[in-house]
C-alpha cells in the first residue's frame, strides 16, 4: 500500500526525518507514535505530498507521490493536525467542495457526503457556517473530508487533540468502524490512543524509526525476561534456595511482605518457557504455599519512553522474517536489558493496566 | 481547477468584499464616463479608462491578497496539496476566480461605446480595442497581486506589496521621461536595475551564489560595454524603463493602434508571473 524508502527531511540544518523506511500493508490500523516534533507531522506531510523530501522515495500503491502526485492522492484521504476547513463556508457546501476536489464522480457526489455526514455525526450541523462549529465539530468535519470518497488510505494527525473525553471515545470508535474497509494510519503523542486502535505501532524519536510491531510484539521486544511476583509463606533462606535450584529462574528480588511469616520475592526467568507452573509444583514439594503469584507485564507507555528516552536502536521486525528477527532481538536485549536490570531497584516494578 | 475556481468566486460573495469592489469600481468608471465623454462630448472611452488606470493600483491587490496568504495562514493549503489537483490547476482556479470578478465590470463598459453611438459616430474597434487592451492590463496586475498573494501568509502585506509593485509600473514612464539621457546615469540606473534583478532572484530561490554570480555578470557586461562604446548607454535607461512599462502599452491603443506586439507583451507576462507563483508555492513545499 504504503511504501517509504530512506526518507530523509531537511529544514536548513536542522533534520526533522532521517532516513526512515517502513511499509504499510492493507487493511491494518498503524499508529504513528513519538513525543511532540518527532517528526510525525512532517513525515504524514510528505506522504500525503503536502512537502518534498531532501531525499528518499514514497510509493501509494506503486505510485511515486514525487512523481505523479495526482494518481498517487486519489487513494489517500487526510485529516492534518488542524483541519484545514474554510471557515466561510457551511459545512455541507465545504464537503461537496472537498468532493469535486477529490474528483468524486458527479453521481455518487451527494451519496458520498451524506454518508461521510452521517458516519461523522454531523448531519444536523450541515447548514450550518464552520466557524459557528465547536470544536469538536470541526474536527469531525475535518474526519468526514478525509473519509469522502472512501479513500483506501486515510491518514489522521492527531486526530482527537482537544477533544473532550466522550467525543475521543466517539473518535475512537469511528476509526474503529473505519479500520474496517480502509488502512488507517494515524499519529499521537498519546500512548493509550494508538494502543487502543492500532495493530501496528512504528515509534519515532527525533525523526528516526526507534521501534516498530504490533503491540504484543513491542511488548515481548521490551521485555525478554519473564517477571513473576510472588507471596510465599516460609523461611526467606529457605525460598532462597529453592529458587537457586530451578534452572530457569536467573534472579531474584526479596522485599518485606506486610503479611506476618511470608516472603515477598520477584522472580526473574528466562521468557521462552512460561515459569509459573514450575514454580507452583517445586513450592508445593517443598511444602511452602504459595499465597500470590502474578506475571508482571510491561506497558507500552514503558516501552515508549524506554525507546523514546534513550534512543535505543530497536530492529524493525519484518512480518516477512518475523521469527528470526524477533530471535535475534531478543538476545540482543536480553544481554542489554539484563545489564540495565541488575543497576534497576527492586521498587522499579511496573504494573501494568494494558 | 473547477471546484476551486466556484470555491473563490462564491467567497468573493460571502463577504462585502465583491460587491464593494465591484460598486466602487463601477462607481468611478462612471462618474469619469458622465465627465469625459458625455459631459465633455468626447467619442472615445480611451481616455475616460487612462484616467481610472490609478484605480486599478488600488482595487486589483484588494482582489488578489486572500487568495493564497488565506490558505497558508488558515492551513487549507494542506487540503489543496493532498486533493489529487496540481499546483498549476489551483494557480488557475484561483486566477480565473479573480479574473471573472474583475471582468463583470466590464459588461457595463462594453455598453459605453453603444452609448455614445447615439450621439454621434463612433469608432467601434478602436473603443472595444481600447476596453480589451484596458481589460488585458488589469489581468496582469491582477497575476501580480496573485503572485504576491503567494510570498506571505498575511493578506494585507500581501496588498501592500501588490500595490507598492502597481504604483510604480504606473509611475514608470513618468519616472523614465524625467530621467537624464546622458550616458553615464544611464549605465548607473541598469546597474541598479541588475542589482534589484539580483535580489528579486535571491529572495526567490535563496541562493546567494547563483544571484551573486548574476548580479556579477551583468554589472561587469555594463561597465565592459561602457568602457569600449559609452554612446551605447544614452538614454538607453529610459528607454529600458519605459520599454518595461504595462501602461505605456495601453496608451498606444488608446491612441487607436491596435498592437498585436502588446497583446502579446501582456499575456507573456501573464504567463510569467503565474508561473513564478507555481514556483513560489513548489519551492515553500521543498524548504
Amino acid at each position: 500500500m504504503i511504501e517509504v524508502k530512506n526518507l530523509v527531511k531537511k529544514y536548513g540544518n536542522h533534520t526533522a526525518v532521517k532516513n526512515l523506511s517502513f511499509t504499510v500493508e492493507k487493511g491494518q490500523v498503524y499508529g504513528f507514535l513519538g513525543p511532540n516534533g518527532a517528526g510525525k507531522s512532517t513525515t504524514m506531510n510528505i506522504i500525503i505530498g503536502y512537502l518534498s523530501a531532501t531525499s528518499g522515495e514514497v510509493l501509494i500503491n506503486g505510485h511515486s507521490i514525487f512523481e505523479e502526485p495526482e494518481e498517487a492522492k486519489r487513494y489517500i484521504g487526510y485529516l492534518p493536525e488542524i483541519p484545514p476547513l474554510y471557515l466561510d463556508m457551511t459545512v455541507k457546501e465545504y464537503l461537496f467542495f472537498a468532493a469535486e476536489l477529490k474528483k468524486i464522480p458527479k453521481k455518487v457526489r451527494t451519496k458520498n457526503v451524506k454518508e461521510a455526514m452521517e458516519m461523522t455525526m454531523i448531519t444536523q450541523m450541515e447548514n450550518r457556517l464552520i466557524k459557528h462549529l465547536s470544536k469538536g465539530y470541526k474536527q469531525r468535519v475535518g474526519l468526514a473530508q478525509a473519509v469522502l470518497g472512501y479513500p483506501e488510505i486515510i491518514i489522521l494527525d492527531e486526530p482527537t487533540v482537544g477533544l473532550d473525553p466522550k467525543q475521543i471515545i466517539e473518535i475512537r470508535d469511528l476509526i474503529k468502524k473505519l479500520s474496517e474497509k480502509h488502512t488507517i494510519i494515524l499519529s499521537s503523542h498519546i500512548m493509550q490512543e494508538i494502543s487502543a486502535v492500532c495493530d501496528h505501532i512504528l515509534i519515532i524519536n527525533k525523526g528516526e524509526l526507534v521501534a516498530e510491531g504490533t503491540p504484543e510484539q513491542l511488548t515481548e521486544l521490551a521485555q525478554p525476561t519473564q517477571e513473576v511476583k510472588l507471596r510465599v509463606k516460609g523461611n526467606k533462606s529457605v525460598i532462597e534456595n529453592v529458587l537457586k535450584g530451578m534452572k530457569k529462574v536467573h534472579r531474584q528480588e526479596f522485599s518485606i511482605s506486610e503479611e506476618e511469616g511470608t516472603v515477598d520475592v520477584l522472580v526473574y526467568a528466562v521468557k521462552e518457557a512460561d515459569v509459573r507452573e514450575e514454580l507452583f509444583h517445586t513450592f508445593a514439594k517443598e511444602n511452602l504455599p504459595i499465597l500470590f503469584m502474578s506475571a508482571q507485564v510491561k506497558s507500552l507507555e514503558d516501552i515508549f519512553l524506554e525507546v523514546t528516552d534513550e534512543s535505543k536502536k530497536y530492529v524493525p521486525s519484518k512480518t516477512s522474517k518475523k521469527k528470526e528477527t524477533k530471535e535475534t532481538v531478543n538476545e540482543n536485549k536480553t544481554e542489554e536489558l539484563n545489564e540495565n536490570m541488575e543497576t534497576v531497584e527492586s521498587g522499579d516494578e511496573n504494573e501494568s493496566d494494558l | 481547477m473547477k471546484a476551486i475556481y466556484k470555491r473563490e468566486l462564491k467567497s468573493y460573495f460571502s463577504s462585502m468584499m465583491g460587491y464593494a469592489i465591484l460598486g466602487f469600481f463601477l462607481l468611478i468608471v462612471g462618474f469619469y464616463f458622465w465627465g469625459n465623454n458625455l459631459s465633455g462630448a468626447n467619442s472615445s472611452v480611451g481616455t475616460t479608462l487612462s484616467n481610472i488606470m490609478l484605480v486599478y493600483t488600488v482595487i486589483l491587490p484588494i482582489l488578489t491578497m486572500r487568495l493564497l496568504a488565506e490558505e497558508q495562514k488558515q492551513k487549507t493549503d494542506q487540503l489543496l496539496f493532498s486533493s489529487p489537483v496540481s499546483i498549476w490547476g489551483i494557480v488557475i482556479g484561483k486566477y480565473l476566480a479573480a479574473v471573472t470578478i474583475f471582468t463583470a465590470p466590464f459588461i457595463v463598459i462594453c455598453t459605453m461605446p453603444i452609448v455614445l453611438n447615439l450621439y454621434g459616430n463612433v469608432d467601434f474597434v478602436g473603443n472595444y480595442a481600447t476596453i480589451f487592451a484596458f481589460w488585458l492590463l488589469g489581468d496582469v496586475f491582477l497575476a501580480i497581486g496573485l503572485m504576491v498573494s503567494s510570498f506571505t501568509e498575511n493578506q494585507i502585506v500581501a496588498a501592500i506589496i501588490s500595490f507598492a509593485i502597481n504604483i510604480t509600473l504606473f509611475l514608470i514612464s513618468s519616472i523614465a521621461s524625467i530621467l537624464p539621457s546622458t550616458a553615464l546615469p544611464s549605465v548607473i540606473g541598469l546597474m541598479v536595475l541588475v542589482l534589484l534583478v539580483g535580489i528579486f532572484l535571491f529572495v526567490y530561490i535563496r541562493n546567494i551564489i547563483v544571484s551573486g554570480v548574476v548580479v556579477f555578470i551583468g554589472e561587469v557586461a555594463l561597465l565592459v560595454v561602457y568602457m569600449v562604446k559609452s554612446s551605447l548607454f544614452e538614454s538607453a535607461f529610459a528607454n529600458v524603463i519605459s520599454g518595461i512599462s504595462f501602461m505605456s502599452r495601453y496608451t498606444k491603443f488608446a491612441g487607436g493602434n491596435f498592437d498585436l506586439g502588446s497583446i502579446f507583451y501582456y499575456v507573456t507576462f501573464i504567463i510569467l508571473f503565474l508561473y513564478l507563483t507555481v514556483q513560489s508555492i513548489q519551492k515553500r513545499r521543498w524548504s
